[in-house]
Protein backbone atom coordinates (compact mmCIF):
# COMPACT_ATOMS: atom_id res chain seq x y z
CA UNK A 1 0.00 0.00 0.00
CA UNK A 2 2.60 2.12 0.76
CA UNK A 3 4.22 1.32 -2.73
CA UNK A 4 0.55 2.30 -4.48
CA UNK A 5 0.91 5.79 -2.43
CA UNK A 6 3.86 6.91 -4.40
CA UNK A 7 3.17 5.31 -7.33
CA UNK A 8 -0.73 5.12 -8.88
CA UNK A 9 -3.14 8.17 -9.10
CA UNK A 10 -6.84 5.86 -8.56
CA UNK A 11 -7.03 2.90 -6.17
CA UNK A 12 -10.33 0.54 -6.60
CA UNK A 13 -10.48 -1.34 -2.97
CA UNK A 14 -12.05 -5.07 -3.25
CA UNK A 15 -13.47 -6.96 -0.87
CA UNK A 16 -15.10 -10.41 -1.08
CA UNK A 17 -15.00 -10.41 -4.65
CA UNK A 18 -16.77 -6.98 -5.17
CA UNK A 19 -15.44 -3.22 -5.53
CA UNK A 20 -16.47 -1.35 -2.33
CA UNK A 21 -14.41 2.00 -3.31
CA UNK A 22 -12.38 3.64 -5.83
CA UNK A 23 -11.38 6.87 -5.25
CA UNK A 24 -8.43 9.14 -5.98
CA UNK A 25 -5.25 7.94 -4.10
CA UNK A 26 -5.03 10.74 -2.09
CA UNK A 27 -9.60 10.22 -0.64
CA UNK A 28 -8.23 6.32 -0.44
CA UNK A 29 -5.77 7.52 2.16
CA UNK A 30 -6.88 10.40 3.98
CA UNK A 31 -10.69 10.44 3.68
CA UNK A 32 -11.96 6.61 2.87
CA UNK A 33 -15.47 6.07 3.17
CA UNK A 34 -15.75 2.10 3.34
CA UNK A 35 -15.11 1.05 6.79
CA UNK A 36 -12.79 -1.74 5.12
CA UNK A 37 -11.04 1.09 3.50
CA UNK A 38 -10.71 2.66 6.81
CA UNK A 39 -9.61 -0.41 8.31
CA UNK A 40 -6.97 -1.63 5.63
CA UNK A 41 -5.69 1.82 6.20
CA UNK A 42 -5.57 2.17 9.69
CA UNK A 43 -3.69 -1.60 9.60
CA UNK A 44 -0.54 -0.29 7.60
CA UNK A 45 2.66 -0.13 9.32
CA UNK A 46 3.95 3.17 10.28
CA UNK A 47 7.19 4.09 11.97
CA UNK A 48 4.98 6.65 14.57
CA UNK A 49 3.61 3.36 16.22
CA UNK A 50 6.19 0.47 17.48
CA UNK A 51 4.42 -2.20 18.58
CA UNK A 52 0.71 -1.36 17.54
CA UNK A 53 -0.64 -4.16 15.02
CA UNK A 54 -4.07 -3.05 14.15
CA UNK A 55 -5.22 -6.21 11.70
CA UNK A 56 -9.13 -6.49 11.21
CA UNK A 57 -10.66 -8.65 13.29
CA UNK A 58 -12.68 -11.43 12.33
CA UNK A 59 -11.76 -13.69 9.06
CA UNK A 60 -12.43 -13.27 5.40
CA UNK A 61 -15.92 -14.72 4.60
CA UNK A 62 -15.77 -18.29 2.26
CA UNK A 63 -16.79 -17.52 -1.32
CA UNK A 64 -18.63 -20.50 -1.85
CA UNK A 65 -20.73 -19.41 0.93
CA UNK A 66 -20.92 -15.57 1.29
CA UNK A 67 -23.45 -13.79 3.56
CA UNK A 68 -25.94 -12.30 2.45
CA UNK A 69 -26.18 -8.52 2.16
CA UNK A 70 -22.90 -6.51 2.38
CA UNK A 71 -20.07 -9.19 2.45
CA UNK A 72 -18.30 -6.90 5.14
CA UNK A 73 -21.20 -7.08 7.71
CA UNK A 74 -20.16 -9.20 9.62
CA UNK A 75 -16.63 -7.96 10.51
CA UNK A 76 -17.88 -4.50 10.23
CA UNK A 77 -17.90 -1.95 13.38
CA UNK A 78 -20.64 0.29 11.78
CA UNK A 79 -22.70 -2.94 10.24
CA UNK A 80 -26.71 -2.03 10.83
CA UNK A 81 -29.27 -4.17 11.30
CA UNK A 82 -30.10 -3.85 7.28
CA UNK A 83 -26.24 -4.72 5.97
CA UNK A 84 -26.93 -7.99 6.45
CA UNK A 85 -29.98 -8.04 4.13
CA UNK A 86 -29.20 -5.84 1.01
CA UNK A 87 -26.38 -5.55 -1.08
CA UNK A 88 -25.14 -2.26 -1.55
CA UNK A 89 -24.50 -1.39 -4.75
CA UNK A 90 -21.88 1.04 -5.45
CA UNK A 91 -22.61 4.44 -5.50
CA UNK A 92 -21.28 8.09 -6.92
CA UNK A 93 -20.16 10.32 -4.17
CA UNK A 94 -19.94 14.13 -4.32
CA UNK A 95 -16.32 14.16 -3.20
CA UNK A 96 -15.79 11.80 -6.47
CA UNK A 97 -15.55 8.94 -4.47
CA UNK A 98 -17.26 5.84 -5.56
CA UNK A 99 -18.75 3.68 -2.70
CA UNK A 100 -20.70 1.02 -1.63
CA UNK A 101 -21.90 0.81 1.80
CA UNK A 102 -25.01 1.41 3.27
CA UNK A 103 -23.46 4.36 5.62
CA UNK A 104 -24.06 6.90 2.50
CA UNK A 105 -27.08 5.46 1.43
CA UNK A 106 -29.28 8.36 2.00
CA UNK A 107 -26.91 11.12 0.39
CA UNK A 108 -26.75 10.43 -2.85
CA UNK A 109 -28.59 9.10 -5.89
CA UNK A 110 -27.63 5.48 -5.97
CA UNK A 111 -30.13 4.32 -8.84
CA UNK A 112 -28.02 5.29 -11.66
CA UNK A 113 -24.53 7.42 -10.93
CA UNK A 114 -22.24 8.41 -13.11
CA UNK A 115 -18.99 6.50 -13.62
CA UNK A 116 -21.28 3.12 -12.56
CA UNK A 117 -23.59 1.14 -13.77
CA UNK A 118 -26.16 -0.59 -12.22
CA UNK A 119 -23.58 -3.72 -11.67
CA UNK A 120 -21.36 -2.44 -10.16
CA UNK A 121 -19.54 -2.61 -13.10
CA UNK A 122 -16.41 0.36 -13.54
CA UNK A 123 -15.79 2.54 -15.79
CA UNK A 124 -12.26 3.14 -16.77
CA UNK A 125 -12.03 7.08 -17.50
CA UNK A 126 -8.93 9.04 -16.90
CA UNK A 127 -7.41 10.27 -13.72
CA UNK A 128 -8.33 13.88 -13.46
CA UNK A 129 -5.47 16.22 -12.16
CA UNK B 1 25.05 -13.92 28.78
CA UNK B 2 24.89 -17.42 27.83
CA UNK B 3 23.99 -18.02 24.09
CA UNK B 4 20.82 -20.15 22.90
CA UNK B 5 22.01 -20.12 19.16
CA UNK B 6 24.82 -18.56 18.49
CA UNK B 7 26.88 -17.80 15.08
CA UNK B 8 30.66 -17.44 15.59
CA UNK B 9 32.88 -15.68 13.19
CA UNK B 10 30.47 -17.60 10.70
CA UNK B 11 31.71 -16.81 6.24
CA UNK B 12 29.60 -18.74 3.58
CA UNK B 13 30.85 -19.00 -0.05
CA UNK B 14 28.78 -20.53 -2.52
CA UNK B 15 30.20 -21.59 -5.98
CA UNK B 16 33.71 -21.96 -7.04
CA UNK B 17 35.26 -25.27 -7.12
CA UNK B 18 39.62 -25.04 -7.21
CA UNK B 19 39.35 -24.03 -10.30
CA UNK B 20 36.34 -21.83 -10.89
CA UNK B 21 36.31 -17.95 -10.66
CA UNK B 22 32.81 -17.79 -9.89
CA UNK B 23 32.69 -17.39 -6.30
CA UNK B 24 30.12 -16.04 -4.06
CA UNK B 25 30.74 -14.95 -0.50
CA UNK B 26 27.17 -14.20 0.73
CA UNK B 27 28.43 -13.75 4.58
CA UNK B 28 30.99 -12.55 5.91
CA UNK B 29 32.59 -13.35 9.17
CA UNK B 30 29.29 -12.75 11.03
CA UNK B 31 29.09 -13.35 14.64
CA UNK B 32 25.59 -12.85 17.21
CA UNK B 33 24.00 -14.64 19.76
CA UNK B 34 20.11 -15.15 20.31
CA UNK B 35 20.25 -15.24 24.38
CA UNK B 36 18.78 -17.54 26.27
CA UNK B 37 18.03 -15.78 29.87
CA UNK B 38 15.38 -13.49 27.74
CA UNK B 39 13.94 -14.02 24.69
CA UNK B 40 14.12 -11.04 22.09
CA UNK B 41 13.34 -10.45 18.67
CA UNK B 42 15.91 -9.41 16.46
CA UNK B 43 15.36 -8.18 12.56
CA UNK B 44 17.87 -8.69 10.32
CA UNK B 45 17.47 -6.35 7.36
CA UNK B 46 18.71 -5.51 3.80
CA UNK B 47 18.27 -5.91 -0.28
CA UNK B 48 18.18 -8.77 -2.01
CA UNK B 49 21.42 -10.65 -2.14
CA UNK B 50 22.71 -9.23 1.66
CA UNK B 51 23.21 -12.65 2.94
CA UNK B 52 20.05 -12.74 4.97
CA UNK B 53 18.28 -15.93 4.05
CA UNK B 54 22.03 -17.31 4.16
CA UNK B 55 21.77 -16.72 7.59
CA UNK B 56 18.45 -18.58 8.15
CA UNK B 57 19.72 -21.67 6.65
CA UNK B 58 23.24 -21.48 8.42
CA UNK B 59 21.06 -21.34 11.86
CA UNK B 60 18.37 -24.38 10.68
CA UNK B 61 21.39 -26.32 9.86
CA UNK B 62 20.38 -26.88 6.29
CA UNK B 63 23.49 -25.89 4.80
CA UNK B 64 27.16 -25.81 6.36
CA UNK B 65 29.11 -22.33 6.93
CA UNK B 66 32.93 -22.41 5.00
CA UNK B 67 34.29 -21.27 8.30
CA UNK B 68 33.06 -20.73 11.78
CA UNK B 69 30.94 -22.50 13.41
CA UNK B 70 27.20 -22.23 15.37
CA UNK B 71 26.08 -23.34 18.48
CA UNK B 72 22.61 -24.33 19.79
CA UNK B 73 23.21 -24.41 23.30
CA UNK B 74 26.09 -24.74 23.58
CA UNK B 75 26.78 -27.41 20.86
CA UNK B 76 27.82 -27.00 17.36
CA UNK B 77 25.55 -27.64 15.46
CA UNK B 78 27.57 -29.67 12.42
CA UNK B 79 28.63 -32.25 15.30
CA UNK B 80 25.40 -32.65 17.11
CA UNK B 81 24.43 -36.55 18.68
CA UNK B 82 21.13 -37.75 17.45
CA UNK B 83 19.70 -37.17 20.17
CA UNK B 84 20.58 -33.37 20.41
CA UNK B 85 19.72 -33.05 16.67
CA UNK B 86 16.25 -34.17 16.79
CA UNK B 87 16.22 -31.46 20.13
CA UNK B 88 17.37 -29.21 17.89
CA UNK B 89 15.26 -29.39 14.94
CA UNK B 90 11.86 -28.95 17.04
CA UNK B 91 12.84 -26.50 19.22
CA UNK B 92 14.09 -23.87 15.93
CA UNK B 93 11.47 -23.80 13.77
CA UNK B 94 11.12 -21.93 10.31
CA UNK B 95 8.62 -19.33 8.85
CA UNK B 96 9.43 -19.29 5.05
CA UNK B 97 9.07 -16.68 2.77
CA UNK B 98 7.28 -18.58 0.08
CA UNK B 99 3.96 -20.62 1.25
CA UNK B 100 3.91 -22.00 -2.32
CA UNK B 101 7.18 -24.09 -2.38
CA UNK B 102 6.89 -25.57 0.86
CA UNK B 103 3.31 -27.62 0.43
CA UNK B 104 3.88 -30.69 -1.34
CA UNK B 105 0.66 -30.54 -3.56
CA UNK B 106 0.14 -34.01 -4.31
CA UNK B 107 -1.03 -34.08 -0.12
CA UNK B 108 -3.73 -32.15 1.75
CA UNK B 109 -2.47 -29.74 3.57
CA UNK B 110 -3.66 -32.03 6.52
CA UNK B 111 -0.28 -33.53 6.09
CA UNK B 112 1.74 -30.36 6.75
CA UNK B 113 0.51 -30.20 10.37
CA UNK B 114 0.29 -33.70 11.09
CA UNK B 115 3.80 -35.06 10.04
CA UNK B 116 5.50 -32.66 13.27
CA UNK B 117 2.88 -34.35 15.72
CA UNK B 118 4.28 -38.28 14.91
CA UNK B 119 7.78 -37.22 14.20
CA UNK B 120 8.03 -35.70 17.33
CA UNK B 121 5.14 -37.84 19.41
CA UNK B 122 3.38 -34.48 20.39
CA UNK B 123 0.19 -36.17 20.45
CA UNK B 124 -1.31 -39.27 22.65
CA UNK B 125 -4.08 -40.05 20.61
CA UNK B 126 -5.95 -39.21 17.63
CA UNK B 127 -8.16 -36.38 19.31
CA UNK B 128 -5.50 -34.65 20.76
CA UNK B 129 -3.68 -34.64 17.46
CA UNK B 130 -6.90 -32.83 16.26
CA UNK B 131 -7.39 -30.46 18.87
CA UNK B 132 -3.98 -29.28 18.73
CA UNK B 133 -4.24 -28.80 15.07
CA UNK B 134 -7.48 -26.75 15.48
CA UNK B 135 -6.04 -24.79 18.35
CA UNK B 136 -2.91 -24.09 15.94
CA UNK B 137 -4.86 -22.92 13.34
CA UNK B 138 -7.26 -20.78 15.78
CA UNK B 139 -4.78 -19.21 16.72
CA UNK B 140 -3.47 -17.68 13.76
CA UNK B 141 -6.88 -16.95 12.13
CA UNK B 142 -8.20 -20.00 10.09
CA UNK B 143 -10.93 -21.79 10.51
CA UNK B 144 -10.25 -25.35 10.44
CA UNK B 145 -12.91 -27.19 8.69
CA UNK B 146 -12.28 -24.81 5.96
CA UNK B 147 -8.46 -25.30 6.00
CA UNK B 148 -8.27 -28.97 6.38
CA UNK B 149 -9.11 -31.26 4.03
CA UNK B 150 -7.89 -29.02 1.52
CA UNK B 151 -5.33 -29.43 -1.12
CA UNK B 152 -2.88 -26.18 -1.43
CA UNK B 153 -3.98 -25.28 -4.82
CA UNK B 154 -7.53 -24.29 -2.86
CA UNK B 155 -6.26 -22.03 -0.27
CA UNK B 156 -4.54 -18.74 -1.18
CA UNK B 157 -1.15 -17.38 -0.35
CA UNK B 158 -2.11 -15.67 3.22
CA UNK B 159 -3.90 -18.70 4.12
CA UNK B 160 -0.84 -21.61 3.46
CA UNK B 161 1.28 -18.61 4.93
CA UNK B 162 -0.95 -19.16 8.32
CA UNK B 163 -0.86 -22.61 8.23
CA UNK B 164 2.76 -22.63 8.08
CA UNK B 165 2.79 -20.62 11.50
CA UNK B 166 0.57 -23.14 12.82
CA UNK B 167 3.05 -25.72 12.22
CA UNK B 168 5.40 -23.93 13.72
CA UNK B 169 3.27 -23.33 17.01
CA UNK B 170 2.50 -26.94 17.02
CA UNK B 171 6.14 -27.61 18.13
CA UNK B 172 6.53 -25.41 20.97
CA UNK B 173 9.71 -23.95 19.79
CA UNK B 174 12.27 -21.94 21.26
CA UNK B 175 13.44 -19.99 18.79
CA UNK B 176 11.44 -19.30 15.14
CA UNK B 177 13.57 -18.35 11.97
CA UNK B 178 11.25 -15.96 10.11
CA UNK B 179 12.28 -14.89 7.02
CA UNK B 180 10.06 -13.11 5.18
CA UNK B 181 6.88 -14.21 6.58
CA UNK B 182 4.56 -11.37 5.37
CA UNK B 183 6.06 -10.18 2.78
CA UNK B 184 3.22 -12.12 0.58
CA UNK B 185 0.00 -11.36 2.46
CA UNK B 186 -2.06 -8.46 2.14
CA UNK B 187 -1.65 -5.48 4.68
CA UNK B 188 -4.58 -6.70 7.48
CA UNK B 189 -3.30 -10.14 7.54
CA UNK B 190 0.38 -9.03 7.54
CA UNK B 191 -0.71 -6.97 10.92
CA UNK B 192 -2.69 -10.49 12.35
CA UNK B 193 0.27 -12.32 11.44
CA UNK B 194 2.97 -9.76 12.69
CA UNK B 195 0.41 -9.93 16.30
CA UNK B 196 0.81 -13.20 16.81
CA UNK B 197 4.55 -13.41 16.13
CA UNK B 198 4.77 -10.70 18.44
CA UNK B 199 2.58 -12.42 21.55
CA UNK B 200 4.36 -16.02 20.68
CA UNK B 201 7.66 -13.52 21.76
CA UNK B 202 6.11 -11.82 24.68
CA UNK B 203 3.63 -14.59 26.01
CA UNK B 204 5.60 -17.77 25.40
CA UNK B 205 9.14 -16.80 25.22
CA UNK B 206 9.78 -17.99 22.19
CA UNK B 207 13.10 -16.07 20.65
CA UNK B 208 12.30 -15.00 17.13
CA UNK B 209 14.52 -13.89 14.03
CA UNK B 210 13.16 -11.59 12.06
CA UNK B 211 14.30 -11.50 8.25
CA UNK B 212 12.94 -8.81 5.94
CA UNK B 213 13.55 -6.23 3.52
CA UNK B 214 10.54 -4.28 4.75
CA UNK B 215 12.15 -1.89 7.20
CA UNK B 216 8.53 -0.79 8.85
CA UNK B 217 7.61 -4.01 9.77
CA UNK B 218 11.12 -4.58 11.16
CA UNK B 219 10.80 -1.31 13.75
CA UNK B 220 7.39 -2.45 14.43
CA UNK B 221 8.22 -5.80 15.39
CA UNK B 222 11.62 -5.98 17.30
CA UNK B 223 13.87 -4.93 19.57
CA UNK B 224 17.06 -5.45 17.71
CA UNK B 225 18.08 -5.14 14.26
CA UNK B 226 21.02 -5.83 12.04
CA UNK B 227 21.47 -4.33 8.90
CA UNK B 228 23.41 -6.60 6.25
CA UNK B 229 25.08 -5.32 3.19
CA UNK B 230 26.36 -8.28 0.72
CA UNK B 231 27.31 -10.40 3.43
CA UNK B 232 28.61 -7.77 6.01
CA UNK B 233 27.51 -5.74 9.07
CA UNK B 234 26.60 -2.36 7.84
CA UNK B 235 25.14 -0.88 11.18
CA UNK B 236 23.46 -2.98 13.93
CA UNK B 237 21.64 -2.31 17.41
CA UNK B 238 18.77 -1.00 19.30
CA UNK B 239 16.25 -0.83 16.44
CA UNK B 240 14.84 2.83 18.02
CA UNK B 241 18.31 3.79 17.24
CA UNK B 242 18.91 2.26 13.79
CA UNK B 243 15.57 2.97 12.10
CA UNK B 244 15.17 6.78 13.62
CA UNK B 245 18.62 7.55 13.04
CA UNK B 246 20.50 5.88 11.37
CA UNK B 247 23.96 6.47 10.98
CA UNK B 248 25.52 3.98 8.00
CA UNK B 249 25.05 5.57 4.54
CA UNK B 250 23.16 2.25 3.41
CA UNK B 251 20.80 2.11 6.42
CA UNK B 252 19.88 5.70 5.47
CA UNK B 253 19.47 4.55 2.04
CA UNK B 254 17.64 1.82 3.07
CA UNK B 255 15.40 4.36 5.20
CA UNK B 256 15.09 6.99 3.12
CA UNK B 257 14.07 4.89 0.48
CA UNK B 258 10.62 3.19 2.32
CA UNK B 259 7.52 4.08 0.68
CA UNK B 260 5.60 6.10 2.97
CA UNK B 261 1.52 5.19 2.95
CA UNK B 262 0.50 9.28 2.23
CA UNK B 263 0.73 10.06 -0.88
CA UNK B 264 1.36 13.78 0.47
CA UNK B 265 4.61 12.45 1.72
CA UNK B 266 7.39 12.19 -1.39
CA UNK B 267 9.58 9.97 -1.91
CA UNK B 268 13.11 9.94 -0.87
CA UNK B 269 15.38 11.98 -3.83
CA UNK B 270 18.01 10.05 -2.58
CA UNK B 271 18.53 7.20 -4.96
CA UNK B 272 21.98 5.11 -5.25
CA UNK B 273 24.11 4.42 -8.15
CA UNK B 274 24.25 1.05 -9.78
CA UNK B 275 27.30 -0.86 -8.03
CA UNK B 276 29.98 -1.63 -10.73
CA UNK B 277 29.45 -5.28 -11.29
CA UNK B 278 32.62 -7.91 -10.65
CA UNK B 279 34.25 -5.25 -9.22
CA UNK B 280 37.47 -6.49 -6.98
CA UNK B 281 36.26 -5.30 -3.40
CA UNK B 282 39.25 -4.24 -1.30
CA UNK B 283 37.99 -2.02 0.93
CA UNK B 284 33.94 -1.30 1.86
CA UNK B 285 31.70 -3.33 0.13
CA UNK B 286 29.49 -0.35 -0.21
CA UNK B 287 31.86 2.43 -1.73
CA UNK B 288 30.53 2.45 -5.08
CA UNK B 289 27.18 3.19 -3.97
CA UNK B 290 28.24 5.34 -1.11
CA UNK B 291 27.30 9.53 -1.54
CA UNK B 292 29.73 10.05 1.24
CA UNK B 293 32.60 7.97 -0.43
CA UNK B 294 36.05 9.22 0.64
CA UNK B 295 39.50 8.08 -0.50
CA UNK B 296 40.27 5.77 2.10
CA UNK B 297 36.85 3.81 1.72
CA UNK B 298 38.26 1.95 -1.54
CA UNK B 299 40.96 0.53 0.02
CA UNK B 300 40.45 0.22 3.53
CA UNK B 301 37.57 -2.35 4.76
CA UNK B 302 36.29 -0.33 7.75
CA UNK B 303 36.08 -2.03 11.38
CA UNK B 304 33.14 -2.28 13.21
CA UNK B 305 33.09 1.42 15.16
CA UNK B 306 30.65 1.66 18.50
CA UNK B 307 29.30 4.79 18.45
CA UNK B 308 27.27 4.40 21.50
CA UNK B 309 26.38 1.43 24.05
CA UNK B 310 23.32 0.55 21.32
CA UNK B 311 24.72 0.82 18.42
CA UNK B 312 27.66 -0.51 15.77
CA UNK B 313 28.49 0.91 12.50
CA UNK B 314 30.73 -0.21 9.88
CA UNK B 315 32.13 2.79 8.25
CA UNK B 316 34.71 5.27 7.90
CA UNK B 317 32.67 8.41 9.04
CA UNK B 318 32.63 7.06 11.79
CA UNK B 319 36.58 6.60 12.32
CA UNK B 320 36.74 8.49 16.16
CA UNK B 321 34.72 6.24 17.52
CA UNK B 322 35.84 2.98 19.11
CA UNK B 323 36.49 0.24 17.36
CA UNK B 324 34.33 -2.42 18.85
CA UNK B 325 36.69 -5.00 20.07
CA UNK B 326 34.00 -8.14 20.47
CA UNK B 327 33.34 -9.93 17.02
CA UNK B 328 29.84 -10.53 18.63
CA UNK B 329 27.60 -7.82 17.27
CA UNK B 330 24.91 -8.85 19.53
CA UNK B 331 26.75 -6.73 22.32
CA UNK B 332 25.24 -3.82 21.13
CA UNK B 333 21.43 -5.11 21.42
CA UNK B 334 19.37 -3.72 23.95
CA UNK B 335 18.00 -6.33 26.52
CA UNK B 336 13.72 -5.90 26.70
CA UNK B 337 13.99 -4.66 30.66
CA UNK B 338 16.35 -1.75 29.20
CA UNK B 339 13.61 -1.29 26.38
CA UNK B 340 10.94 -0.97 28.74
CA UNK B 341 11.89 1.34 31.05
CA UNK B 342 13.74 3.81 29.08
CA UNK B 343 13.77 3.68 25.35
CA UNK B 344 17.56 4.18 24.51
CA UNK B 345 17.83 6.87 22.46
CA UNK B 346 19.64 6.79 19.18
CA UNK B 347 21.97 9.94 20.23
Amino acid sequence: MGLMAQFTDRIGVMYAGKLVEVASVRDIFNKPLHPYTQLLIASLPSLEAKEVFRGIPGRTPSLLNPPPGCGFHPRCPKAMEHCSRLVPALQKMATGQSVSCHLYDETTDSTDSPGTSGNGELKIAAPQH
Amino acid sequence: MSGLLELRNVTKVFGGGIFSKNRTTALEDLSFTLDTDQSSITSIVGESGSGKTTVARLLLGMIAPTKGHIFYKGNDVAEMSRVERKEFRREVQPIFQDPFEVFNPFYKVDHVLKVPISKFKLAGSAGEERSMINDALEMVGLRPDETLGRYPHQLSGGQRQRIMVARALLLKPRVILADEPVSMVDASLRATILESIHKLNRELGISILYITHDLTTAYQISDNILVLYRGSVAEGGSVEAVIKDPKHPYTQLLVGSIPQPNPDLPWSERTSVVPVANRAVTGCKFADRCDSVMNLCWNNVPPRYQLDRYRVAACHLFQDSPVMTAADVSQVFAARTEMSGQTPSGK
